[in-house]
C-alpha cells in the first residue's frame, strides 16, 4: 500500500524488481568478474594447503588461462610439481621466476622440481640464488640434498649442519648429517646429533646409525638391541643382519653371529632377484608392476634410499596410480620423512577415490 | 656452454673432494711428479677398437706391467692393446715392449722381442716362472691367455699350449706366487663375466637414445682359474682341487698377501657388484673362503660394491696388512683394516670417504711416494660410461687421478692434483703401476688409458733417505715372490711384501724400497721371512742404495746316507 501511495502499480512494482535484478546482476557479474581471480585464487591456495591438489588444479588451471600472470603461473607449478607433473611444473616455474627472480621461495620450489626430475645441477643454480636472497633452512636443506646427490659431501654437511642448528629437531637433516659423519670416520659427533632426537622405534635409518655410533662407543649391548629393532621393522635388512653378525662374532658369540650371516647371506641373495628385477625392467622401463616389486625387494632388504629412487622411476611412468604412492607414504615414514609420507599418503587416497 | 657447466661442475666436485684440511707435512709432497711420457719415448696409444656398438670388454683395458727382459738392472715397460673385438686385428695394434735404454728413454722392441700379442688384451704379469733366470710374461685377454716365455736373449716366445695356461674366459687381473709352498711359482687368474655377441646388451637411455655400456649385473659370472706349477715349465688347472672354485665373482683385481699372518700367501680378489673374495690358505695350498666372516667382502652397511682395483699394505704400521679396494663413483673407495679379528671398515677414519666418491677408480697402488716412512696410495680415476655426462649431469668420463698423502698414522690427505704432478688433466685412466725407472729409490708411475695414451710420471721427490732391497730367492722363485722384509727403525716396524701382479691388470715393481724421511736412521734391522720360511737379518744397511740379498741355502734336515 506504501508503495501504492507513491503511485506504483504491481505490474510497474515488477518491473521495477526486475529492472533492479538486472541492475544488480549485472552489478554483481561486475562485482564478480573483478573478484573471481582473487577468490578463485584463494580457494586454490587454500587447496594446495590442504594438500588438495586435484581439486586445486583445475582452479589454477583456469586463472592460469584467463588472468596469466607470474603468480598464477607460479601456482600452476607448484601445483603439478605436488602432483609429480614435473615436466610441465619445470616449465611454468621456469616462466614464473624468470618474470618474477626475486622471489626466493619460488626458486626453492623450482629447485625442488629439478631434484625431483633428477637435475640436481640446476637445482643448487637456483638454491644459491634464494638463499643469497633469503637463508632459510628448507633452502639449504634441498640444497643439501642436491650435494649428497652429487656426490659433494662437505658442502653437503656444511648445509645440514646449518639446517639442524637452526632447527634441531629436523629429523631429515639430523639423520643425514649423521650419516655423513659415520661414513667419513667422526662417528663419536655422529653420535652427538643422533642423541638429540627422540626416541622413534619406527625411523630404522637413525636406528641403524645409532648402533654404529654406539659399537663406536663400546655399547655393544645397546648397540645390538638397536640392529634387533631394526630387524624387528625390516627382518630382512642387510645392513642390520651384516652388522649384528659381526657384532656377535666380535663378542665371542660366534655360533650365534655365524647364524645371523647366515641369514644375511640368504637376505642378500634377494640381490639376485632384484638383480633380475632390473634386468628385466631395463628391457620394459614401464611395467610399473616389476617395479613396485623391485621397490619393494629393496626396501625389504632396508635399502631405503635405492628404493626410494625405484618409487619415483614408478611414479613417472605411472603417476595416476595409487599403489606407487602408497608404498612412497610407508618408505617415507620409515626414513623419517613424514611430511613427505603424509603427502604420499594423501594423494594415494585423492587417486583411489578418484579411481572407479 | 653446457660443457662449460661440466667443467665447472668437475673442477666444483674436486675442490670439495680435495678440500679436507692436509695432515702436518703433507703439502711438503707438491709437485712430486712430473709427466715425462713425451720425452721418454712412450708413445703408446691404446684403441678399444669401439664402433660404437658398446660392448663391455671395451671400456675396462687396459693394462701394463714393468720387468726387466733383459736383466740389463733397468725395468723395461710393456703395454697391453685391445683393438679389433670380434673382427680381424688392424696391423700394428699389438701389446708394445719399451726397453728402458736409461736417463729416461725407452726403445720400442716390440717386433725384435717377439712380444707383439695381437689379442684382445687386458692385463700383463711379469715373473720367472720357470726358474731360468729371466722375467716372463703372462697376458689376460678377452679371449685364450698368452704365456710368453723369456728365452734370455732378448727374445720371447709364446708357450701357452705346453705350459697349459690358456684360460679361455675374459681374464683381468693375475697374480704369480707360491701357493702350496713347494717352491715354484702357481698362477691365480681372475675372470670376470661371460660376455659375448650372442648376450650382449646396450644400456642407457632409450627414450633419449643415450646408449651406453650395461652394468655386469647383465651378465653372468665366471669362476676364476688357478693353475699349479708343475715344475718342468708346466702348468694344470687345480682350481677345484686348490679349493678355489667358486662361481659368484665377477673379478677384475687381485693381489697376493699374507693377510693373517700366519706365513702363507692369501688371495684377495676385488669383485664387481658381488662380494669380494678373501681365500685364506692353509699352509698347503688349499684355501676357504673367509670374506664375509673376516669383513672384507662387503661395505660397512653389508653392501657389494663395484671392486675394480686392489692393493694391499700396512698402511698404520700396526702389523697387519690393510686392503683398498676401488669403486664407482657415488660408492666410497673401500678400506678395509686389518687386525687380528679380520678387518673392519676404515674408510672414513682414513680421510678416503669424501675424496673418493665423486669419482670411479681402477688401479690402486700403496706406495711410499715421498719416503717419509709410511705408504701413500695412487688411485687412477676414469668412468666406465663414456655417456655419463648425459646420463648423469654433473658426471664425467675423463676424471682426474689422485694422490693420497699417508700422515705416518694411516690417514690420508689429497694432494692438490696439480702440485702432485699433472694429475688435474682428466683422463680415462685404468691401470697403475709403481716402478723405480730409474733406480734413485722413488717410485715412478705408469698409468694406461683406456682408448687413449700410456703416461709416464717421474718422481721428483726431496732428498729423503731410503733402502733398497732387491731379493734373490732359490731358482724356481727367483724373485723370492712371498717374502716379507721388516724394518725396525727406533721404536717402528715397517713391512712390505714381495709380489707380482697386483691392482688393476698390472704387475709392479717387485724391489721393497723403505722411506726413511729426512734424518738418517742411526740404527736400523731388517728382516726377511724368505717363502721358505727360512729367516735373514740384516742390520744397519746402507742407506740411499739397493741391496741385493741372496736367501739363504736350503737347509737338508735329513741328508741322503752314502
Amino acid at each position: 500500500m506504501h508503495l501504492r501511495g507513491h503511485g506504483y502499480t504491481p505490474q510497474m512494482f515488477r518491473r521495477r524488481i526486475i529492472g533492479i535484478c538486472v541492475i544488480c546482476c549485472l552489478v554483481g557479474v561486475w562485482t564478480l568478474e573483478a573478484a573471481t581471480p582473487d577468490r578463485l585464487r584463494f580457494e586454490a591456495v587454500q587447496l594446495l594447503r590442504q594438500g588438495q591438489y586435484s581439486q586445486a588444479e583445475p582452479l589454477l588451471e583456469n586463472l592460469f588461462t584467463t588472468h596469466p600472470s607470474a603468480t598464477n603461473t607460479y601456482l600452476l607449478g607448484l601445483c603439478r610439481l605436488k602432483r609429480w607433473n614435473l615436466d610441465s611444473a619445470a616449465e611454468l616455474l621456469r616462466v614464473a621466476t624468470t618474470a618474477e627472480p626475486n622471489r626466493h621461495a619460488w626458486l626453492n620450489t623450482f629447485a625442488e622440481c629439478q631434484l625431483e626430475r633428477g637435475r640436481c645441477d640446476l637445482a643448487i643454480e637456483l638454491l644459491n640464488k634464494a638463499i643469497a636472497k633469503a637463508d632459510l633452512t628448507t633452502y639449504r636443506y634441498n640444497r643439501a640434498m642436491c650435494r649428497l646427490n652429487l656426490g659433494l659431501i662437505e658442502w653437503a654437511e656444511e648445509d645440514l649442519r646449518a639446517v639442524v642448528k637452526e632447527m634441531p629437531d629436523h629429523v631429515p637433516a639430523t639423520i643425514r648429517l649423521a650419516e655423513i659423519l659415520v661414513n667419513s670416520g667422526r662417528i663419536a659427533e655422529a653420535g652427538t646429533f643422533l642423541d638429540t632426537l627422540a626416541p622413534d622405534g619406527t625411523n630404522q635409518e637413525a636406528l641403524f646409525l645409532m648402533a654404529r655410533v654406539q659399537i663406536d662407543r663400546g655399547d655393544t649391548i645397546r648397540a645390538e638391541s638397536n640392529y634387533r629393532a631394526v630387524l624387528e621393522i625390516t627382518p630382512g635388512h642387510t645392513g642390520a643382519l651384516y652388522g649384528l653378525g659381526r657384532l656377535l662374532i666380535a663378542d665371542g658369540r660366534a655360533a650365534e653371529g655365524r647364524a645371523v650371516l647366515d641369514r644375511f647371506k640368504t637376505a642378500h641373495a634377494q640381490q639376485e632377484d632384484i638383480e633380475n628385477l632390473r634386468d628385466h625392467l631395463a628391457n620394459h622401463p614401464r611395467e610399473t608392476e616389476v617395479r613396485l616389486r623391485l621397490a619393494r625387494a629393496l626396501g625389504d632388504i632396508g635399502n631405503s634410499r635405492e628404493c626410494l629412487l625405484e618409487l619415483e622411476n614408478a611414479r613417472r611412468s605411472a603417476p595416476d596410480d595409487p599403489r606407487v604412492y602408497r608404498h612412497m607414504a610407508v618408505r617415507f615414514q620409515q626414513t623419517g620423512q613424514t611430511a613427505e609420507a603424509r603427502r604420499a599418503e594423501d594423494l594415494a587416497l585423492e587417486l583411489e577415490t578418484a579411481t572407479p | 656452454m653446457r660443457g662449460l657447466t661440466i667443467v665447472f661442475f668437475l673442477a666444483t666436485v674436486i675442490g670439495c673432494a680435495g678440500s679436507e684440511a692436509p695432515p702436518e707435512g703433507a703439502n711438503a709432497g707438491s709437485g712430486l711428479f712430473k709427466d715425462v711420457t713425451e720425452g721418454a719415448g712412450i708413445d703408446f696409444i691404446h684403441d678399444h677398437g669401439g664402433i660404437g656398438e658398446k660392448w663391455v670388454p671395451e671400456t675396462m683395458s687396459a693394462g701394463a706391467c714393468v720387468l726387466d727382459f733383459d736383466n740389463d738392472g733397468l725395468l723395461d715397460i710393456y703395454l697391453v692393446q685391445s683393438g679389433r673385438l670380434f673382427d680381424e686385428q688392424a696391423p700394428g695394434l699389438v701389446n708394445r715392449l719399451y726397453r728402458n735404454l736409461g736417463d729416461w728413454h725407452f726403445e720400442d722392441v716390440t717386433s725384435s722381442s717377439g712380444t707383439g700379442d695381437g689379442a684382445y688384451g687386458f692385463g700383463a704379469i711379469a715373473a720367472d716362472y720357470d726358474g731360468d733366470g729371466d722375467t716372463d710374461l703372462y697376458l689376460t685377454n678377452y679371449g685364450p691367455n698368452t704365456l710368453l716365455r723369456n728365452e734370455g736373449d732378448g727374445t720371447f716366445s709364446k708357450v701357452t699350449e705346453s705350459a697349459g695356461v690358456g684360460n679361455p674366459l675374459w681374464s683381468t687381473s693375475a697374480a704369480f706366487f707360491d701357493a702350496d709352498g713347494d717352491g715354484d711359482l702357481d698362477l691365480y687368474v681372475v675372470n670376470y663375466v661371460d660376455f659375448s655377441l650372442d648376450n650382449h646388451r646396450v644400456c642407457g637411455d632409450f627414450e633419449r637414445e643415450i646408449f651406453s655400456y650395461c652394468h655386469p649385473d647383465c651378465y653372468p659370472t665366471q669362476s676364476d682359474t688357478f693353475y699349479r706349477n708343475l715344475g718342468d715349465g708346466t702348468f694344470e688347472d687345480a682350481t677345484l682341487d686348490a679349493g678355489l672354485e667358486e662361481d659368484t665373482g665377477k673379478g677384475l683385481g687381485v693381489v697376493v698377501a699374507d693377510f693373517d699372518n700366519d706365513s702363507d700367501p692369501d688371495i684377495y680378489v676385488a669383485n664387481d657388484s658381488t662380494p669380494n673374495f678373501l681365500w685364506v690358505n692353509d699352509g698347503t695350498g688349499h684355501f676357504t673362503e673367509q670374506g664375509l666372516v673376516s669383513g672384507a667382502a662387503f661395505n660397512d652397511a653389508g653392501r657389494t660394491q663395484a671392486g675394480m682395483g686392489v692393493d694391499a699394505g700396512d698402511i698404520n704400521n700396526d702389523g697387519w696388512l690393510d686392503v683398498i679396494v676401488t669403486h664407482l663413483s657415488m660408492e666410497d673407495n673401500a678400506l678395509y683394516l686389518g687386525g687380528p679379528n679380520g678387518f673392519s671398515y676404515g674408510t672414513g677414519s682414513a680421510g678416503l670417504y669424501t675424496a673418493s666418491l665423486p669419482v670411479l677408480g681402477f688401479g690402486a697402488n700403496f706406495f711410499d711416494a715421498d719416503l717419509d716412512g709410511d705408504l701413500d696410495l695412487f688411485v687412477a680415476n676414469g668412468d666406465v660410461v663414456d655417456t655419463i655426462d648425459l646420463l648423469r649431469p654433473g658426471a664425467t668420463h675423463a676424471q682426474p687421478d689422485q694422490l693420497f698423502l699417508n700422515d705416518g698414522s694411516g690417514r690420508f690427505a689429497l694432494l692438490d692434483p696439480e702440485a702432485a704432478g699433472g694429475f688435474s688433466q682428466p683422463r680415462v685412466s685404468r691401470a697403475s703401476i709403481t716402478a723405480d725407472l730409474d733406480n734413485d729409490g722413488r717410485m715412478d708411475l705408469l698409468v694406461t688409458t683406456n682408448n687413449g695414451p700410456a703416461r709416464l710420471f717421474r718422481n721428483r721427490g726431496q732428498s729423503n733417505h731410503w733402502i733398497g732391497l732387491e731379493l734373490r730367492g732359490p731358482q724356481n722363485n727367483p724373485k723370492a715372490i712371498g717374502a716379507r722384509i721388516s724394518l725396525v727403525v727406533g721404536d717402528r716396524t715397517i713391512f712390505q711384501e714381495v709380489r707380482t701382479g697386483s691392482g688393476y691388470l698390472a704387475s709392479s715393481d717387485s724391489r721393497i724400497v723403505f722411506g726413511l724421511g729426512p734424518e738418517a736412521p742411526s740404527n736400523q734391522s731388517i728382516t726377511i721371512r724368505w717363502p721358505s720360511g727360512r729367516t735373514t737379518r740384516l742390520h744397519d744397511l746402507e742407506i740411499n742404495r739397493y741391496h741385493l740379498i741372496d736367501a739363504p741355502p736350503e737347509q737338508v734336515l735329513f741328508p741322503p746316507q752314502e
